[in-house]
C-alpha cells in the first residue's frame, strides 16, 4: 500500500485539490471565491486524467522520425476541449454573479 | 518521481490553500494566476506541452483578467 | 452542528477517493489499460489516416470531430446565454475614461508588440497539425491580445475597433463550416463530419486546416466578447 502511495503520488495531490476547492465551494461566502473552488476543482480532475495518461520515458505524443514510444494522446484531447468549454462556463458563471450583486444593490436603494 | 514533481506538488498544495484562505479578493486572484503558472509547469513535466501552452493563457491569463473585471463589479472582501 | 458538517464531508470524500486511488495501478506503467486498448491504433494509424502529425490535433480534428463541434456549440451557448442575461456592451462617448492613464512607455512597447503577438496567434494556429499548438490555444491568445488592447487603450477604443456587428460573423463561423463539411460528407455518401470523403489526402489536409483557423478565430472572437460582456458599461 506504501508503495502504491509513493508511485501514484499525483493522484493523492489531485484529491487534496480537489478537496480544497470543494472546501471553497461550501464554505466560503464570497460568490467569485466560490467561482474559483470551481476552477481550483477542475484543474485538479485534468491533473488526474493527464496522470492517468503518462507513460515511462515516453515521447510527447507528436510523430518524430526513429522514435516508436509515445504517451496516449487521447486524455490529452479531452483535457484541452475541457479547458476551452471552462472559460465559457467561468465566464458566464461570473456574469450570473455579477447580475445577482446588481439587482441586490438595486433592491436596498 | 523526480524531486522537481514533487516541490511542484507541494507548491500546488500551498498556492491552493493560499488562494482559497485568503481575505482579500484581488490577492487570492494573483495567487490563483500564480497557481495556474505551476499547473502548467506540471503538466509539461508530465509530457503534454500543448496543454501547458492553453493552460497559460487560459487558466491565468484570460481567466484572472476576468475574475478581476467580476470582483471590481461585485464585493473585494471574503466576510460574512 | 453546521460548522461540523462541511469537515465531515470533506473526510468522508477524501477517505473515499484515498480507497480509490490505492487500488489502481502504479503511474506511468507501459501495461495499463489506458496504454493498451486504444493507444497503438491512435499511434500507429494516426498519421497516415489523418494527414496530421500532432497526434492530439488527428484526435479533436479527425477521430472526435463530432465531440468538438459539440464543444463550439457549448461555448456558443454560453455567449448566449451571457447576452440574456447582461446583453451587448453599449459604450457612449466619455461615458468610460481610463481611471489611471497608463505611461506612454506602455503605450508604446504594445504598439510595437501588438502585431507580433498576432503573428504568434496565426501561427500557432497554422500549425496546429504539425506541432505542438493548434486552434484552441491559438485562438485564446488572439483573445489575450484583444483583452491587453482594451485594458491599456480604454474599452471604448476596443468596442470601436471591433464592433458587435463584425463580431457576430466570427461567432458564429465555427458552427456554420463543422455544419457545411458534415452535410457535404453526408451528400457523398459517407457518415456525417467525415473528412476523407473525396478519398484525396491533400484535400483531407486543407479541410483540416480550415477547421483549425475556424476554431481559433470563432474561440478567440467569442471569449473577447464574453470579457466585454462582463466589462459592460452601465449608462448613467
Amino acid at each position: 500500500m506504501l508503495n502504491s502511495a509513493s508511485s501514484n503520488l499525483i493522484y493523492i495531490a489531485s484529491i487534496i485539490l480537489f478537496l480544497v476547492g470543494f472546501y471553497a465551494v461550501a464554505a466560503r461566502p464570497n460568490l467569485i471565491k466560490k467561482i474559483i473552488g470551481i476552477n481550483i476543482m477542475e484543474t485538479s480532475v485534468f491533473l488526474f486524467l493527464i496522470g492517468i495518461g503518462t507513460k515511462k520515458n515516453g515521447a510527447v505524443p507528436i510523430i518524430v522520425e526513429g522514435v516508436k514510444n509515445y504517451i496516449n494522446p487521447l486524455p490529452q484531447a479531452v483535457v484541452l476541449m475541457a479547458l476551452v468549454v471552462g472559460v465559457g462556463t467561468t465566464a458566464l458563471s461570473l456574469i450570473l454573479a455579477v447580475r445577482l450583486s446588481e439587482s441586490e444593490k438595486e433592491e436596498r436603494q | 518521481m523526480t524531486i522537481l514533481t514533487t516541490l511542484l506538488i507541494l507548491c500546488l498544495i500551498i498556492l491552493s490553500i493560499a488562494v482559497v484562505l485568503n481575505r482579500d479578493m484581488l490577492a487570492s486572484i494573483v495567487l490563483f494566476s500564480a497557481y495556474g503558472l505551476v499547473m502548467a509547469v506540471m503538466w509539461q513535466q508530465l509530457g503534454a506541452p500543448m496543454l501547458a501552452l492553453a493552460e497559460v493563457i487560459i487558466e491565468s491569463g484570460i481567466i484572472s483578467v476576468l475574475f478581476v473585471v467580476a470582483v471590481f463589479r461585485t464585493s473585494r472582501d471574503d466576510v460574512e | 452542528m453546521k460548522k461540523m458538517f462541511t469537515p465531515l464531508l470533506l473526510t468522508l470524500l477524501g477517505i473515499f477517493f484515498l480507497l480509490a486511488v490505492f487500488k489502481m495501478p502504479p503511474m506511468g506503467n507501459p501495461d495499463n489499460p489506458t496504454n493498451v486498448v486504444a493507444a497503438p491504433r491512435y499511434i500507429t494509424q494516426g498519421p497516415q489516416e489523418t494527414g496530421c502529425s500532432n497526434l492530439v490535433s488527428a484526435i479533436i480534428l479527425n477521430y472526435r470531430i463530432y465531440d468538438t463541434m459539440g464543444e463550439m456549440v457549448v461555448i456558443f451557448g454560453a455567449l448566449a446565454a451571457a447576452l440574456a442575461i447582461l446583453g451587448r456592451e453599449h459604450v457612449k462617448e466619455g461615458l468610460s475614461p481610463l481611471k489611471v492613464e497608463p505611461s506612454p512607455l506602455v503605450r508604446i512597447m504594445m504598439v510595437i508588440y501588438i502585431p507580433f503577438f498576432i503573428i504568434f496567434a496565426l501561427y500557432v494556429i497554422i500549425n496546429g497539425g504539425f506541432s505542438v499548438g493548434g486552434g484552441f490555444q491559438g485562438g485564446a491568445i488572439l483573445a489575450s491580445v484583444i483583452i491587453i488592447y482594451a485594458l491599456i487603450f480604454g474599452f471604448d477604443n476596443a468596442v470601436k475597433r471591433l464592433p458587435a456587428k463584425k463580431r457576430v460573423f466570427f461567432e458564429g463561423m465555427a458552427i456554420l463550416y463543422f455544419t457545411v463539411i458534415g452535410f457535404m460528407s453526408v451528400f457523398m455518401g459517407k457518415n456525417f463530419l467525415d473528412l476523407n470523403f473525396l478519398g484525396i489526402s491533400m484535400f483531407q489536409k486543407f479541410l483540416t486546416l480550415g477547421l483549425e483557423i475556424s476554431i481559433g478565430l470563432a474561440s478567440g472572437v467569442t471569449i473577447a466578447s464574453l470579457f466585454y460582456i462582463l466589462k459592460k458599461v452601465e449608462r448613467g
